[in-house]
């Protein structure tokens, strides 16, 4: 894990800690509004629905599906060189909110728009776990 | 905001100068020197001194460069009004330009655009994703590109070889275009054997990475008419955002863009059959697929079939990005549209002119969060 080079996101970020916290503990958990129920993504001080700064850090079904994905063939960022070809999608979760993740567990050719997912944790760094979506059968 | 008042500004505001540098590799100047050389190019073709331009607009460019407080002391002006807008495509400085010279704040004003993001090595692996984004791959605009490009071909069937038409078309009209960078012939075998840049994105649907800049001069119309050029004449500007953006949920399709159709056409007082000429800008054709649906060209989802046989090519019902847009002629941020827009309108493309062409449109957008089109006309 030492070696992990590609680019990491800031867990201290004070509206995101409790996010990436909560991923550490293999939680999917964002903060709902106690006014309007509106579950938002990022973090974030005030709700943007109705702009109440109080919030709940409630766990999500960690259930969702994917709304598209692309299949990276050119290589940005040469961390990713032994991932090429790599997808990123875009996963709908029953709660709202959209996520940019991974979809492991499955082939680039095989994911589907549409396709059910449920949420995996993966360690990446002693301190940082990043939140990735498999098939749910 | 009505209608009735966006058309108050209908024909009050000309462009009587364009200024276009030579693209693709320009070692040894840097964006600020760039966007002078236009300027000056837009001065002469407007037959004006630099003192007769009382109102500088600049665009920010790679490297923290284009800023006005940069830009005015390279040209030695001391202009009545200035400013720096953070995002390209010129039709947002344009805009703001109409604002100023409606409004009294200027007579005369000059806006412009200049990178050597080629020579620099700009490669846009960054975007501006969040890091949660970045940590899974998510790079430069193809990424987001590719999945709204996926999402349409999944809701509407639209395939690679439709689409192929849009990287062909540009290319067919940048090989009439002198200062386009990419002139070499591309088959629909080369679109479709072109490796993926991210799939279902092929390297040809991507814009160039280059060097240049651009300049438009704008006045009112009462000071367009002495003019060494015939003027082009603003006929309506609409705009409209989506700034909540990741918290759209339609964000990477892009909708939104609908609402400035509802209000161009009649600030304009024309409908979308008037237009001879359109123009889109394109920094990838996912851009061109979208914005000819959601401005009405076509039916939403229609755009891959719409795109076929010609139609969008030079002779044909509807010619696009006659310059060969950013994915062939050069990527200006899209800057060197109105320009082109310009040259058809006063008779002075070449041999990319579209006969008898009386008015253009304009339509482009600020990533997932702006979009703005103008539509003009000949004298």
């Amino acid at each position: 894990m030492a070696d992990y080079a590609k680019p990491l996101p800031d867990v201290a970020d004070p509206n995101m800690a409790p996010y990436w916290a909560a991923a550490k503990r293999h939680e999917l958990r964002m903060q709902r509004c106690p006014g309007c129920d509106y579950v938002r993504f990022p973090a974030a001080q005030h709700c943007p629905e109705c702009l109440d700064e109080n919030n709940e850090w409630v766990e999500l079904s960690g259930r969702g599906t994917v709304w598209s994905f692309g299949v990276y063939h050119h290589l940005f960022n040469r961390a990713f060189a032994d991932d090429i070809p790599y997808n990123v999608a875009l996963v709908e979760l029953e709660e709202g909110p959209r996520l940019v993740t991974n979809i492991v567990g499955i082939d680039n050719e095989a994911i589907e728009v549409g396709m059910p997912v449920e949420v995996v944790f993966d360690d990446v760094t002693d301190e940082v776990t990043l939140v990735k979506f498999r098939p749910r059968g | 905001m009505s209608v009735t008042e966006l058309s108050k500004l209908r024909d009050q505001v000309a462009i009587v100068g364009v200024g276009t540098t030579r693209q693709g590799t320009i070692p040894g100047k840097d964006g600020n020197e760039i966007a002078v050389d236009a300027f000056k190019l837009a001065l002469d073709d407007a037959g004006l001194e630099k003192e007769d331009i009382d109102g500088l607009l600049t665009c920010r460019s790679f490297g923290d460069l284009g800023v006005d407080t940069q830009i005015a002391p390279l040209i030695g002006l001391n202009p009545l009004y200035s400013a720096t807008l953070d995002y390209g495509t010129c039709n947002f400085s344009l805009h703001f330009a109409a604002m100023l010279i409606a409004g009294g704040f200027a007579h005369t004003v000059a806006c412009m655009y200049g990178t050597n993001q080629r020579s620099n090595r700009n490669f846009f692996a960054g975007t501006s994703a969040a890091d949660y984004a970045l940590a899974h791959g998510l790079f430069n605009i193809a990424g987001p590109a590719s999945m709204a490009l996926r999402r349409h071909m999944h809701e509407y069937g639209t395939t690679e070889e439709q689409m192929s038409a849009i990287a062909l078309t540009e290319r067919a009209h940048a090989r009439l275009n002198p200062i386009a960078v990419m002139r070499d012939e591309l088959t629909k075998d080369d679109y479709l054997n072109s490796r993926y840049i991210v799939e279902p994105l092929h390297l040809f649907d991507m814009c160039l990475i280059t060097d240049g800049g651009a300049c438009v001069i704008l006045t009112s119309a009462e000071r367009a008419r002495d003019m060494k050029q015939p003027p082009v004449y603003i006929m309506g500007m609409a705009e409209n955002t989506s700034l909540r953006n990741f918290q759209n949920q339609d964000q990477l399709m892009r909708p939104f863009i609908q609402k400035v159709r509802d209000q161009v056409y009649p600030a304009a007082g024309v409908s979308r059959e008037d237009v001879d000429v359109l123009f889109i800008q394109d920094p990838t054709s996912v851009w061109v697929l979208q914005m000819l649906e959601w401005y009405g060209f076509c039916e939403v989802g229609e755009g891959g079939s719409f795109i076929q046989d010609g139609r969008i090519g030079l002779g044909g019902e509807l010619p696009l990005n006659t310059n060969g847009g950013q994915l062939s002629e050069s990527y200006m941020w899209g800057w060197l549209h109105i320009p082109e827009a310009v040259r058809q309108l006063r008779g002075q493309a070449g041999p990319r002119q579209v006969e008898g062409a009386e008015i253009a449109q304009y339509c482009s957008t600020m990533a997932f969060s702006k979009a703005a089109s103008t539509i003009m006309r000949r004298d």
